[in-house]
């Protein structure tokens, strides 16, 4: 099988998975443009990619994402996205449990977001450690620490987020409720 | 708890579960264009090979080691005029930075130095073809000074917003008898020309080889990124990003009035 129909076949695994790491982290206006620049970032690299590919492509749509970020400053419109799926979780009515995902929104909203990403890799795109400190490229040791750390700021940002029910800047919820 | 937050916060994912994978078409028209890239394979005997190829340099490392402990260690007979141990030198021949030689199959340049290692600049005797212009300049011929290698497009927001910052770097290079090597990425030369005339840039820019491999060698997948080489040819730091006046002016100063 030559290098192409590997590629395709990479392609076609971890296409969708690729693609939703991407628009976890941009405006879906600019995501799927990126996500082929992560294709053709990986191509160029394909020489070089480990047997599990996927913390592999992750790792470049990292970069890729971080260069488009630095070139537009999406990081407000991604938390705005963030809020408002948020709250249209709780519109929409699942039963997510004790805690109030609008307060929870608020606290991951407002971690740091190297701290962020952490919690992104793990509870959104569902690495294991092994895998989310190969994204990383740290050692899964101290992914493990840093991960516990920001697992116990989103605990504390939690508790000191206000129970009230109104969202501020979201009064569609308000009029929807 | 924790582990019950986690659950809680993927449930906030904003990406449906089903969300499918663009058309393969489009993507694979676009790699078509692009060469296909040569597979390093890692072979048993490869590996070997590349294990027993350090036996020697360990044994002479260790070597060095012994010889340097046995002239420091004082004699019995006069304890008190043993001095205090010196923390030993950063110098480019000390083992650890001997060791730090990035290889193709290994990690990244960037997670080495991230590691403090400081590996060689790679295709350093590649000859890059100035931008407008018949010469030619490889890194080798900089051996002996600072550079900053700076990887950009004329198309990259980032890379017109740093410029100011690239511009006081070679500044400061220059004052210590350095430079900064522009090196384009995946842009035209007639782009990289405009740019270079737009913002009056005095140091050489090189224009990126048709297959791209320069930056490959850097681990480049996105501009502006920027290696600093010291005057020994290996990386001691990387940006991969846009520059900020405070890293450039912090990590220069390090570097130029530092012990390199």
């Amino acid at each position: 099988m030559d290098e192409r129909a590997r590629f395709e076949l990479m392609y076609r695994a971890h296409g969708s998975a690729v693609r939703s790491f991407v628009h976890r982290r941009v405006a879906s206006g600019d995501a799927d443009d990126l996500v082929a620049d992560v294709f053709v970032a990986a191509w160029r690299r394909f020489g070089q990619s480990p047997a599990d590919e996927l913390p592999w492509l992750f790792g470049i749509a990292r970069g890729v994402v971080a260069n488009h970020r630095r070139g537009n400053q999406r990081r407000s419109a991604l938390r705005e996205r963030l809020q408002q799926t948020a709250v249209a979780s709780v519109v929409s009515g699942p039963d997510i449990g004790s805690i109030d995902p609008r307060r929870l929104a608020r606290a991951f909203a407002g971690l740091s977001e190297r701290d962020r990403e952490l919690l992104r890799l793990v509870a959104w795109d569902g690495l294991d450690r092994a895998q989310a400190a190969q994204v990383l490229q740290i050692p899964e040791r101290l992914f493990s620490v840093r991960l516990h750390r920001a697992r116990r700021r989103l605990s504390r940002a939690l508790d000191e987020q206000p129970t009230e029910d109104r969202v501020e800047g979201f009064p569609q919820v308000e009029a929807k409720r | 708890m924790n582990d019950e937050l986690i659950r809680q916060l993927a449930l906030l994912d904003p990406v449906p579960d089903d969300l499918p994978p663009l058309p393969a078409g489009p993507i694979m028209q676009r790699i078509a264009v692009i060469p296909a890239p040569a597979r390093r394979t890692r072979n048993l005997a490869g590996v070997l090979r590349g294990r027993l190829a350090l036996v020697p340099a360990l044994a002479a490392t260790a070597a060095v080691i012994l010889a340097v402990v046995l002239v420091a260690t004082p004699s019995h007979g006069s304890p008190q005029t043993a001095s205090r141990p010196q923390p030993a030198k950063r110098t480019a021949t000390s083992p650890s930075h001997r060791a730090a030689t990035s290889t193709p199959t290994g990690p990244s340049l960037e997670t080495l130095i991230n590691r403090g290692m400081h590996p060689k600049a790679p295709d350093a005797n590649r000859s890059l073809h100035l931008l407008n212009s018949r010469k030619t300049i490889s890194l080798s011929r900089l051996r002996g000074r600072v550079v900053m290698i700076n990887f950009f497009a004329s198309w990259c927001p980032p890379c017109k917003a740093e410029v100011g910052v690239v511009r006081k770097a070679e500044r400061m290079l220059a004052a210590q008898g350095g430079t900064v090597l522009g090196v384009t990425y995946e842009d035209s030369p007639r782009g990289a020309l405009a740019f270079k005339k737009r913002y009056k840039l005095d140091y050489p820019i090189v224009t990126e080889e048709p297959t791209g491999s320069f930056a490959r060698a850097f681990d480049i997948s996105g501009v502006p990124d920027t290696f600093i080489i010291n005057s020994n040819g290996r990386i001691e730091a990387v940006r991969p990003y846009q520059l900020t006046s405070r890293w450039i002016t912090r990590t220069l100063r390090t570097i130029l009035h530092g012990s390199y």
